[in-house]
């Protein structure tokens, strides 16, 4: 389908006419053709977008190699300074008053002045007779 | 210049600078950094003729190729931005609605060329695009399909569509010839 089959009408002569003013103002406006220098230079959205992923990758593969090396780098703890040192001194410090705090007065529960009794179940086949 | 299909395309330079700004909203300075990557991308090879169409075709579907790249880019860098956060509403929401940007740069003083434009502001983008590879560039309809990478059917329509809301947006005669 060609463009010229439809400009059959008044109204397509009409827009053809203002495309084409619209053509020449550009025409006019355009800027000049960039020279070689110019294109030689790349434009900061063109190294922005193509550049963008290796720029990236080399970004995070020198964070990695910096944290690496910041963590190799330090000395080791000493030896007072320890966490398996550190976590047995603190349990060993203090004997284990775990009982005692389980421990309630009588006035603030007195239900459990009395004890529930031990249950006994009466199995009703001796543990002998379970067995083949 | 060296490049033979440089040489070609620079002398439909002010077309493709039309081109340019119809792909970037009328905006001129996106559009100059558009251009100049489209020539860019010929001069390195990554954009490469093959010779299925003629060169106008071929180079605008590069140059949409850059704005689109282009776009993409700078809607990113709004997103990283966010004092840019409102430009980039404005930005996505003139493309989606295609109302007129008034920041974009009026580059005409005629009037009817002025109404011309926004009026073109109005209608979708794809319809705009389609309108102006017409009426414009003076390509066929599947040139311009071959541009946008749109059906051909889906072209028509857009350029259908298009022209009877610009003729009805300008107010144009719906006089036909006989």
């Amino acid at each position: 389908m060609n463009h010229k089959h439809d400009t059959d009408s008044q109204q397509d002569r009409e827009l053809s006419r203002r495309f084409r003013q619209m053509c020449e103002q550009d025409a006019q406006r355009a800027p000049e053709f960039p020279g070689e220098d110019a294109l030689a230079q790349r434009s900061p959205i063109v190294a922005g977008s193509r550049l963008y992923p290796a720029v990236q990758k080399l970004a995070v593969a020198a964070a990695v190699v910096v944290a690496v090396g910041i963590l190799m780098s330090r000395a080791p703890a000493p030896p007072e300074q320890d966490p398996g040192v550190l976590y047995a001194d603190i349990m060993s410090a203090n004997s284990m008053t775990t009982d005692q705090f389980l421990l309630v007065s009588l006035s603030v529960s007195p239900e459990m002045t009395r004890m529930p009794g031990i249950y006994e179940i009466d199995l009703p086949i001796a543990p002998a007779e379970i067995t083949n | 210049m060296v490049h033979p299909v440089l040489d070609v395309v620079k002398a439909q330079h002010g077309a493709n600078f039309g081109w340019a700004l119809a792909c970037c909203a009328r905006h001129r300075d996106i559009a100059e950094d558009v251009l100049q990557e489209a020539y860019l991308r010929v001069l390195d090879g990554r954009a490469e003729f093959a010779g299925r169409s003629s060169h106008k075709t071929w180079f605008f579907a590069v140059i949409k190729r850059v704005a689109v790249d282009v776009q993409r880019t700078q809607k990113r860098r709004y997103k990283l931005n966010l004092h840019m956060a409102a430009v980039d509403q404005a930005f996505t929401a003139e493309h989606e609605a295609g109302r007129s940007n008034p920041q974009a740069e009026s580059m005409c003083n005629d009037e009817s060329v002025q109404q011309l434009q926004q009026a073109l502001m109005q209608i979708s983008v794809r319809q705009r695009e389609v309108l102006h590879l017409v009426f414009y560039a003076e390509l066929t309809l599947e040139d311009a399909a071959e541009i946008l990478h749109i059906s051909v059917g889906s072209t028509r329509t857009h350029y259908h569509r298009g022209k009877e809301r610009l003729a009805e947006l300008l107010q144009l005669e719906q006089s036909h010839e006989s």
